[in-house]
């Protein structure tokens, strides 16, 4: 076996982050049309919105169904008067839909020509469609049910919405719903389906200093085909909105949070989120990960007071420095220097105190520096003083001085074991399995007799570095010519992988242990892909590695059945970096 | 016919065809065995003709989505303008009404009391509901709890006690012309020694000393009418609780008809509130607009009766009278419907007269939707 020192250099992998996330917003309706769509009395169909003139697929049956009720055209006939309504009607089987007697007016009869000119866009035109609002005095769908409840065999829990152009008409226009517990849902006329959307949020900086100034949030929706041309983004902090921006389909919309008063953020960590809001039912709403600002306070001013105790005054002698720090609740470290020369540190005590005690101050004039770190960067600022000059006198005998120096030598990782090309390590004869199949062999690299067998790691580098020890081997050999043969070194495994201590040394069990790693052989079945020693492979590793230990544990061998006879041979090489 | 046979005949009787009657109703048009019928009262027969038929600016009535089973509404008089014939004396010329196809016609109930008579010897059960401007008299009731008591003909429908649903709020005031000699704000206590005949002049009237001399021409309201029964029991009161005789001077018209009063700067009557923005609002083309005013100008609906001391008004509430046994039926009005025709028309407060959708037909006959359920309860002997 050979041993070589190789450096290994390790490399992190970058993690690409997910900054947008898609919501699925309410789907389109799916129940299926009614048997009798379209109604061939209808004049057309009917559609519903929301109060703020939005297009919407179902809702609540205790209350109004929608805000309004649009029809797909005009007033239908040449009747005088301009007083629609809305019906309710539920089906009866074996019945054309004119002489359903399940019809029941749910609103009031209205003007809608002078009435719709002060409805929501897209509702305000009666010429081009008769919409009929609603108010909450209106028939509920749940009192309609009561009174005519679906009994239809064709078209369960339907019913049919009408709206009439005048109280003389035999016409209306008409859309079904289907009614599921409370809720109803549009199943005729059928809905495109929505487009999905993607709002995503961009980054913020944090932290930032409360009040310190305004923060401008951007955000952007994407929808999955089309284009968007309404809707509004909401800008949230956790649960509440900050702001509405209406959306146009231009990227980005944007919103500032302004950096004092009202709508300001406070101090603290803040989940931010941007949504989009769709004006119809063309495309889906959705919501933007989350983005997190932290608000950090104005860290509270610190005062610094430094003193110097000189004690006997004399050079050489004790000398007490000592540094008050205000607030005694910022609590941090203050490094005493003269000059270039450090002193010496010490943190702050209950009493916000710190102090050390120097005796290397020679004769003549001092002026102490002191700086004061807080642990608390965010709460507390640092700062620094001076102490008032003194003067230390000179001793009555002269010092002497003498320098010293001391040197710390690189040092080195070793490897070594009692194996070599003149004292090979055997692992026996191989011997065919009961089966048939395979030829094995193994030997003990080494065990917790005979530590010593195996291989010893000895790192007396600087600076107590980690290292990880691998092993490879090529494939066994017998040397034979022309042409020689092969075992395949995947199937040569190192198990049972221990690390053995030596008592009293840094590398021990209790606080600095070594992490083994076995290494497979394969065993020539079909399903079993490891490669052994055949590709180099970690049998070990430590966090501080200065110190000594040894590595044992079982070389095992797996070679075909249809292996000549003879002594075949590898290096098996480890390494450690 | 009896209304069990109604039941057997509703999957014949379903056909596609339209009522389409917008306005006033047509008495020539006859109720089916399956509509709801009702007479009664001429101060709510136009409340009547707008809930079943829809009004003069295009609201739906309950017949434009129910066309086969409709509420057929007999108007009190026949002329749809509410005016009466009435020969020498004030007595009026009764016209004839068929209550349902296939029946001889009959004398048209006109007015609260005829309405409520009719009812009660109503056998076969041809009338559902009345009309009236008060509730049932307690001899009324008696007479409709004995009918039930001594049905004899097999299979009649027992009539049982009647049962009042309040579905509007109205008011009654003094009428007079345009032109009037009358002065303004006639107090009740006036107005009873106008009917007494103890004031025969204007300038008699209190504080109108120098007012005309011309005689005064008291017009009331026909016998058996809810408003006749309103008027003498607030005159009444204004007396000290003394009936009033009527003077020789009196005469009889049929109640809110304005031809009485319009035109005769001497006449005066009692008319109801409601038939007054009616008449006002242009329904009727045989009235002149503004060719009379009332007193005073309280608010239609306000509970407030007038003492001897003030303007003469009282606060009326307006009702559909049914058969107590009617109000809890099990036979379903339309088909696939879960209720039956009392609590479909006027039984309830989400019914066709109760719910707050139907408010602006009310509106239309001058009066104020206030549903409540008054049960079995009478007023007056």
């Amino acid at each position: 076996m050979k041993l070589t020192f190789k450096s290994v250099v390790a490399g992190a992998a970058a993690l690409a982050l997910a900054t947008g996330m898609t919501v699925v917003g309410a789907s389109s309706a799916s129940a299926a049309a009614a048997t009798y769509d379209p109604d061939p009395n209808a004049a057309g169909t009917l559609s519903f919105y929301d109060a703020a003139g939005n297009q919407i697929a179902g809702g609540s049956t205790t209350g109004p169904l929608a805000a309004y009720y649009k029809a797909s055209g005009p007033k239908v006939g040449a009747f005088a008067f301009n007083l629609g309504s809305m019906s309710i009607a539920t089906p009866q089987d074996g019945q054309p839909t004119n002489a359903w007697t399940t019809v029941e007016q749910t609103t009031s009869s209205q003007n809608y020509t002078t009435q719709q000119p002060g409805y929501p866009a897209g509702l305000n035109n009666p010429a081009t469609n008769v919409v009929i609002k609603s108010a909450s005095t209106d028939t509920s769908l749940v009192a309609h049910i009561t009174t005519f409840p679906n009994a239809s065999v064709q078209n369960p829990n339907t019913y049919q919405v009408r709206v009439y152009t005048s109280a003389s008409a035999t016409t209306y226009y008409s859309a079904n719903i289907v009614v599921s517990g409370t809720t109803w849902t549009q199943s005729f006329p059928v809905l495109p389906t929505q487009v999905t959307t993607t709002t995503t949020l961009a980054a913020v900086t944090s932290p930032v200093i409360v009040n310190a100034g305004a923060t401008t949030l951007f955000a952007s929706v994407t929808p999955a085909s089309g284009a968007i041309t309404s809707g509004a983004v909401n800008f949230l902090d956790g649960a509440t909105v900050l702001g509405t921006v209406a959306y146009t389909g231009s990227n980005p919309v944007t919103y500032t949070v302004p950096a004092s008063g009202a709508g300001s953020f406070a101090t603290g960590s803040h989940s931010l989120t941007a949504t989009y809001l769709p004006s119809g039912l063309g495309f889906s709403g959705s919501a933007s990960a989350v983005r997190t600002l932290v608000v950090n306070p104005v860290a509270s001013s610190t005062s610094i007071a430094v003193a110097a105790n000189v004690g006997s005054g004399v050079a050489l002698s004790p000398v007490v420095l000592s540094a008050t720090i205000t607030p005694t609740a910022a609590a941090g470290t203050v490094v005493f220097s003269e000059g270039a020369t450090n002193l010496g540190s010490a943190a702050t005590n209950a009493s916000g105190v710190a102090s050390i005690t120097v005796s290397t101050l020679v004769a003549g004039s001092h002026t102490i520096h002191a700086v004061f770190t807080p642990t608390d960067t965010v709460t507390y600022g640092g700062i620094a003083g001076d102490a008032t000059a003194f003067t230390l006198s000179t001793p009555l005998v002269d010092p002497d001085y003498q320098d010293i120096k001391v040197t710390v030598d690189n040092g080195s990782l070793i490897l070594s074991s009692p194996w070599s090309p003149t004292n090979k390590f055997d692992l026996g004869h191989m011997t065919l399995d009961p089966t048939g199949t395979y030829l094995y062999a193994s030997a003990k690299f080494g065990d917790v007799s005979n530590p010593a067998n195996g291989l010893t790691v000895t790192d007396t580098r600087a600076g107590n570095l980690g290292w990880t020890v691998s092993a490879v081997a090529n494939n066994f050999s017998d040397g034979a010519l022309p042409t020689a043969h092969l075992i395949d070194a995947k199937g040569f495994g190192f198990t049972g992988v221990t690390p053995r201590y030596i008592t009293g040394n840094a590398i021990n069990s209790a606080t600095n242990a070594v992490t083994p790693h076995d290494v497979a052989p394969n065993t020539l079945t079909a399903t079993d892909t490891h490669t052994g020693l055949g590709a180099k492979t970690a049998i070990a590793d430590v966090v501080n590695g200065d110190g000594t230990v040894r590595i044992t544990g079982l070389l095992e061998l797996y070679a075909p059945s249809s292996t000549v006879a003879g002594v075949y041979s590898t290096v098996l090489t480890f390494t450690a970096a | 016919m009896r209304k069990s046979i109604s039941v057997a005949l509703v999957g014949a009787t379903v056909v596609a065809c339209g009522l389409g009657v917008v306005g006033t109703a047509n008495a020539d048009n006859q109720p089916r065995v399956t509509d709801i019928v009702g007479v009664g009262s001429d101060t709510v027969q136009y409340v009547g003709d707008f809930l079943a038929d829809g009004d003069n600016v295009g609201s739906s009535g309950y017949n434009t989505n129910n066309p086969s089973r409709r509420m057929f509404n007999i108007d009190a008089t026949a002329d749809a303008a509410g005016r009466a014939v009435y020969g020498a004396g004030g007595v009026a010329i009764s016209p004839q009404v068929v209550l349902r196809s296939g029946l001889s016609p009959v004398a048209r109930p006109n007015g609260s009391g005829a309405g409520i008579a009719a009812i009660n010897t109503d056998a076969a059960h041809s009338i559902d509901y009345v009309r009236s401007s008060r509730l049932p008299k307690a001899s009324e009731q008696n007479i409709a709890v004995a009918s039930a008591a001594t049905a004899t003909s097999p299979g009649s429908a027992a009539n049982g006690a009647l049962h009042s649903f309040q579905i509007a709020v109205d008011g009654l005031q003094m009428a007079t012309a345009s032109a009037t000699n009358a002065p303004a704000n006639i107090t009740c206590g006036d107005i009873v020694a106008i009917y007494k005949g103890t004031i025969t002049t204007w300038n008699q009237v209190t504080g109108n000393s120098a007012g005309s001399t011309a005689t005064i021409v008291p017009v009331k309201p026909q016998a058996g009418s809810g408003t006749i029964g309103d008027f003498e029991s607030t005159i009444k009161a204004c007396n000290g609780g003394v009936a009033v005789t009527y003077g020789p001077s009196v005469i009889t018209s049929e109640e809110h008809d304005p031809s009485a009063i319009a035109g005769n700067p001497n006449a005066i009557g009692p008319f109801s509130s409601g038939r007054f923005n009616l008449l006002q609002s242009g329904y009727l083309s045989t009235y002149t607009l503004n060719s009379i005013k009332l007193q005073g100008s309280p608010v239609v609906g306000t509970t407030a009766t007038s003492g001897a001391a003030d303007v003469f008004y009282q606060a009326r509430k307006l009702f559909i009278i049914v058969r107590d046994a009617d109000v809890n039926s099990t036979i379903p009005f339309q088909n696939g419907s879960t209720l039956n025709w009392v609590k479909t028309l006027f039984g309830t407060a989400a019914s066709w007269a109760g719910k707050v959708p139907s408010a602006g037909l009310f509106t239309s006959a001058g009066v104020t939707q206030a549903w409540a359920d008054q049960g079995l309860t009478t007023s007056g002997a």
